[in-house]
């Protein structure tokens, strides 16, 4: 199956896949003549981007952007995590050679698995006959409950399930511009087009009401990326939204139509939740705590996500003078003021195009580069120019290319830009995120533009001690996180 | 009547075209009769664009003639690059219905369906 247009959650570079059959006339020939200037001429003369990308495809993996910068845990996440690609790629020596000497046959690492680790949710309530006299969810990554614990499993999930599911649905309210659905008319719509709702079904047959996990979903999921689990944060906020319904204590805002701003419910129950003290340095930290809107997390004291940073800034800003704006994604058309203003978010600072014609792939790259936290970077009060601008952004895009292919994770095996299957670097794949094809692959600058930036690149000073690289197998990196986690037995 | 049939279809990388014809084609009540769920791969730790490789329609027995000839127009309207896959799992035996299923399959040489019986129906009964 061949890799499809994606964002990743570290870089936040989109990625589009353009199928060869879309491509016009007129783009082919630019194609052809591999041109760059002439290839960026011609896409920007092309009345809308609508003509050669799916409309729903740019749709859902533009909402991935925005939820990259108001959902705090994706906030955190992306700049800790491109930290951690920044350490891997500077001590790639160490960590070969320690693989080798172990002839370990790959590399992991549980903090870039930290999104797609499967955690399991279990119904714990205590039970007399029949009567349910103290509901409580558990939640573990193991699928071996406790000796001496009674516990039935729900469901396994991991925090990109969360937020794919949300994507969804916050996809079906702007392309339908209806921001309270019933179960019905999005069950509908999401068996008409491609939709993820393997976690919304869940929560309607938790709840016993599918109008009711539609219309409160996408704020449970907003306050649970607040925590630095949010997987964790979801099944407590759930269970606890699920006692209070039960117990009828929700039905005068239930009887309300509209927005029920059922982040404030979300947050009165986050205020409840076991939280400890923050723990920013460690994406691996056994503390379980809210994350604060406004980190102020530098790179290097100087730069904030150096894709989403321009736009995180604006956002916190935004949100810390007008809580709107905490509420808009919601009810999306409900707020279409507030969103139109910041309707930029939905439109990536770097997007990727890969276009393909006869064989052969050209990358194009399109967005407004001066929307980058690179382009804010404080360096000394000196002006980044555009030449410099993309340099950067090039090399960071290259080492997270290479880091990602080194420890197999944040990207699906199957994607790559290039065509030249003879090439010796071809298999590898290390130039993942390599984004000039030349016509020979003899002339690829790929393999001396690595060997520069690995000359170059200097990193943080000395070993970073939070930095955890697990050399083994799957099982090993599990069992690992699974001593860092632990077993979670969650109540209300 | 009861969701007790299952249908599970793939054909290649156009198994979302497939599924997305029979349920804009279908009425909204139809629609609202079949349970769906879709197989993607895994992602790779990315958001990826959706990719079906393959789906599972849960339907009244009613119901699974008309998704056939559902299948049926999508394969005479699109000239699909790969062979659809059905295994029709049944409630009960349907002499009728397997009847046309077959002439459905001789009809298009890219169609396979498997009618087969759940676990402990008529397959196991003919059996005994």
């Amino acid at each position: 199956m061949p890799a499809k247009s994606h964002v990743d959650f570290c870089l936040f570079v989109q990625i589009l896949e353009v199928e060869e059959d879309r491509i016009p006339p007129e783009l082919v020939a630019a194609i052809q003549s591999r041109n760059p200037a002439e290839i960026a001429r011609t896409l920007d003369s092309l009345p809308t981007l609508r003509n050669i990308v799916d409309d729903q495809t740019n749709l859902h993996e533009s909402i991935h952007i925005v939820q990259g910068v108001i959902y705090r845990f994706l906030r955190w996440y992306s700049l800790a995590a491109f930290q951690y690609v920044s350490d891997t790629f500077k001590q790639m020596d160490e960590l070969t050679a320690a693989a080798q000497s172990v002839n370990a046959t790959s590399l992991h690492s549980p903090i870039f698995s930290l999104l797609d680790m499967e955690w399991h949710i279990y119904d714990m309530s205590k039970r007399f006959l029949f009567w349910k006299y103290k509901p409580a969810l558990g939640i573990s990554i193991t699928d071996q409950v406790p000796k001496g614990v009674k516990a039935k499993p729900l469901i396994t999930l991991n925090t990109i399930d969360l937020i794919e599911n949300a994507a969804s649905l916050l996809q079906y309210k702007i392309s339908t511009g209806n921001d309270f659905p019933t179960w019905i008319e999005f069950s509908r719509w999401a068996k008409r087009n491609p939709a993820y709702t393997r976690i919304l079904e869940f929560v309607r047959d938790y709840l016993g009401d599918g109008n009711v996990a539609v219309r409160i979903f996408l704020d449970l999921v907003q306050v649970a990326f607040d925590t630095n689990r949010p997987v964790q944060a979801f099944a407590i906020l759930l269970a606890a939204f699920k006692y209070n319904y039960d117990k009828g204590y929700l039905d005068p805002i239930l009887a309300q139509r509209g927005h029920c701003r059922w982040i404030e419910i979300f947050d009165h129950y986050a205020g409840k939740m076991p939280l400890e003290k923050p723990e920013y340095g460690n994406l691996l930290s056994k503390r379980f705590f809210r994350i604060e809107s406004d980190l102020g997390l530098r790179l290097g004291g100087k730069m904030t996500h150096p894709i989403l940073g321009h736009f995180v800034t604006k956002w916190e800003k935004l949100e810390a003078n007008d809580i709107a704006y905490r509420y808009a994604f919601g009810a999306p058309n409900g707020y279409s003021k507030h969103i139109s203003e910041i309707s930029e978010l939905f439109h990536a600072p770097i997007t990727l195009l890969k276009l393909t014609n006869e064989e052969q792939n050209f990358v194009s790259v399109i967005g407004n580069l001066r929307n980058t936290g690179v382009a804010d970077a404080d360096i000394d009060g000196t002006e980044i120019t555009d030449i410099h601008l993309k340099g950067v952004l090039v090399g960071f895009m290259m080492m997270f290319g290479v880091v990602r292919r080194l420890v197999g994770a944040l990207m699906d095996p199957d994607f790559r830009f290039c065509h030249h299957i003879d090439c010796p670097f071809y298999a590898q794949n290390y130039c993942n995120m390599w984004l000039f094809i030349p016509k020979k692959y003899d002339d690829c600058g790929f393999p001396r533009r690595f060997t520069e930036l690995r000359g170059e690149w200097f990193g943080r000073p000395g070993t970073s001690s939070e930095f955890v690289l697990v050399v083994g197998n799957g099982p090993n990196a599990t069992a690992d996180f699974q001593e860092r986690m632990g077993w979670a037995k969650l109540s209300n | 009547m009861g969701k007790t049939e299952q249908l599970t279809l793939s054909a290649g990388p156009e198994t979302e075209a497939l599924v997305n014809f029979i349920f804009k084609e279908l009425s909204d009540q139809l629609v609202d009769q079949i349970d769906l769920k879709r197989v993607t791969p895994a992602t790779g730790g990315v958001a990826r664009e959706f990719i079906t490789t393959g789906a599972l329609l849960t339907l009244a027995p009613a119901l699974a003639l008309p998704v056939f000839r559902l299948i049926e127009r999508w394969m005479e309207t699109n000239r699909q690059r790969e062979a659809v896959n059905v295994i029709y799992q049944a409630s009960k035996q349907d002499k009728e219905l397997m009847k046309t299923l077959a002439e459905l399959e001789k009809r298009h040489s890219d169609l396979m369906i498997k009618y087969a019986g759940r676990v402990g129906s008529f397959q196991q009964r003919n059996k005994a």
